[in-house]
């Protein structure tokens, strides 16, 4: 590995930018999202999950086996999101 | 700017002078927990060093009872404002468990029964400045408060001091726990208020 | 949906028991709202201490207001307040409303089924007043537990629903003291199952109350034969 910075000067990528109105329904009501845990690979509403918010943080768990999905913590104003317990979020029906 | 509600104080007392900034002090003591309570008999318990490959030092629970016992008064400060004086604790002092281990790793990270981590510099955890403690008050420690036994690292936040702990592994190179993965400090110092990244 | 803090203004108050009050709140802008929907409180002190809690919303007055029923928690820390400090016109402020999963909507599928634990009728009264207000079809059976007579909020508008509206009927249980000759005792898997729509109607089920609650009377109806994917729970927390 070098230390070049693979921007690829490629006419095929669009920016990040364009997928603000598509992100735009996650942000209306995420908890109604569907879950998929990174751990157990069960799904559920992120509403069903379990939220232990008595804690520095929001800890939100999976309800088949208590892994972590996400966590939200309030840095004073600047609020961080953590989700490397999520696989993926669906919003919507087929 | 948010805007005030007349008369609302919360549940705190005055500021102390004798508090690290933004603190207030409270006279119960919250339950802060971030998922199910552990419950771990008496008969599975173990604590543990793993100071590297081949050298992990294990005790359990006669064997921990047998060291000699300290009683602690002190301070606690948890990083979401309250602060606590005066608490007593019970229990081994790290410097008693370290007395066999010798490594060279500057740094620890510190497990519990349940998954939780967090991170603690290895000298942080010696010179009398922190314990496994399995009494609160003069009682058993609870389970809500971490019992069977808890990590004591009372000079730093209170998210440090890891409820069910069950080991502590050297590291040479610093990596965060879980809350410092989630927004907060890898050191956490509250006189110098070191809350968040 | 709005998602910053909102500066509202409390309207009016009425007292819901003895532990229990409602609280009108007005907002600086029109609010919307879907039935089973929280708002966010915030408190401010004025030294900037602040303290964040979630309320479900229990009625919706267009257009700029809502109430809030708020019950004393032991040892709270903003509950005592609400119920017992807070006064017209001061002012605090909220966020939302919001949730979009413990929601419903008149034109949702199936039979309504409602079960409250204690103050947990909240948002579920909520549901109940857009179901009439709406003069929906949809049967409604509320199953309301609760410690003693004197615990029991909105009353008399219950009972009003009760002998008013055919489509609508609510069973009331007293766990620990009931009116004259009625009896009193824990809530029973079989008195649960009584005061419920048979599985084969595959009602929308709603069941609000302390976690103990939820969990018991959720484990009773998937027993019973419910789907699971169609109940939807709510714990208060404390």
């Amino acid at each position: 590995m070098d230390d070049t910075r693979h921007h690829p000067l490629d006419q095929e990528h669009l920016d990040g930018n364009a997928l603000a109105g598509a992100l735009e329904q996650f942000v209306s009501d995420l908890t109604s999202a569907e879950c998929t845990c990174a751990g157990c690979g069960s799904s559920a509403p992120l509403a069903a999950a379990l939220l232990y918010a008595k804690a520095p943080g929001m800890v939100l768990r999976c309800p088949t086996c208590t892994g972590v999905l996400l966590c939200l913590t309030d840095q004073g104003g600047r609020q961080v999101l953590t989700v490397d317990g999520v696989r993926h979020l669906v919003i919507g029906k087929p | 700017m948010a805007t005030p509600t007349s008369g609302f104080t919360g549940r705190r007392q005055n500021r102390d002078t004798d508090l690290p900034p933004g603190q207030y002090l409270t006279g119960s003591f919250p339950v802060m927990s971030a998922g199910p309570t552990p419950r771990v008999s008496l008969a599975d318990w173990t604590f543990r060093i793993a100071a590297g490959p081949g050298r992990t030092h294990l005790w359990n629970w006669p064997q921990l009872q047998a060291l000699p016992q300290e009683d602690i008064t002190t301070d606690i400060h948890c990083v979401t404002h309250w602060s606590k004086v005066g608490t007593t604790w019970r229990g081994v002092s790290l410097d008693t468990l370290f007395e066999d281990v010798g490594s060279d790793a500057e740094y620890s990270m510190v497990h519990s029964y349940g998954g939780y981590t967090t991170n603690v510099p290895l000298a942080d955890l010696l010179d009398g400045r922190a314990w496994i403690v399995h009494e609160f008050d003069g009682e058993a420690l609870p389970p809500a408060h971490g019992g069977p036994a808890r990590l004591l690292v009372p000079h730093l936040y209170f998210w440090k001091s890891a409820k069910w702990v069950s080991g502590i592994h050297l590291m040479d190179q610093d990596s965060p726990g879980f809350w410092e993965t989630n927004g907060y400090n890898m050191y956490g110092d509250p006189w110098r208020e070191e809350r968040y990244w | 949906m709005r998602r910053s803090w909102q500066t509202a203004e409390v309207s009016s108050t009425r007292p819901e028991t003895a532990r229990a009050r409602t609280l009108r709140l007005r907002l600086p802008d029109v609010v919307t709202g879907v039935p089973g929907q929280h708002v966010d409180l915030r408190l401010t002190a004025e030294d900037g201490y602040q303290a964040v809690r979630s309320y479900s919303v229990a009625a919706w007055v267009p257009p700029r207001e809502l109430e809030l029923t708020v019950e004393e928690l032991d040892d709270g820390e903003v509950s005592p307040f609400l119920v017992g400090v807070l006064s017209v016109g001061d002012q605090l402020e909220v966020r939302g409303p919001v949730g979009g999963w413990f929601t419903w909507t008149p034109d949702r599928a199936g039979p309504l089924q409602l079960i409250a634990g204690g103050s947990g009728v909240v948002p579920l009264m909520a549901m109940l007043r857009s179901h009439s207000e709406a003069r929906s079809a949809v049967p409604v059976r509320l199953l309301y537990s609760v410690r003693s007579p004197d615990a029991v909020f909105y009353r008399g508008e219950l009972a009003v629903i009760g002998q008013e509206n055919t489509q609508v009927m609510i069973d009331i249980a007293y766990s620990r003291e009931a009116p004259d000759g009625r009896p009193a005792g824990r809530l029973t898997h079989e008195a649960v199952t009584a005061s419920c729509f048979p599985p084969s109607d595959a009602p929308s089920v709603y069941i609000c109350g302390s976690t103990g609650f939820v969990e018991t009377v959720a484990a009773w109806l998937v027993e019973d034969g419910h789907d699971a994917g169609r109940i939807r729970t709510e714990r208060y927390g404390g």
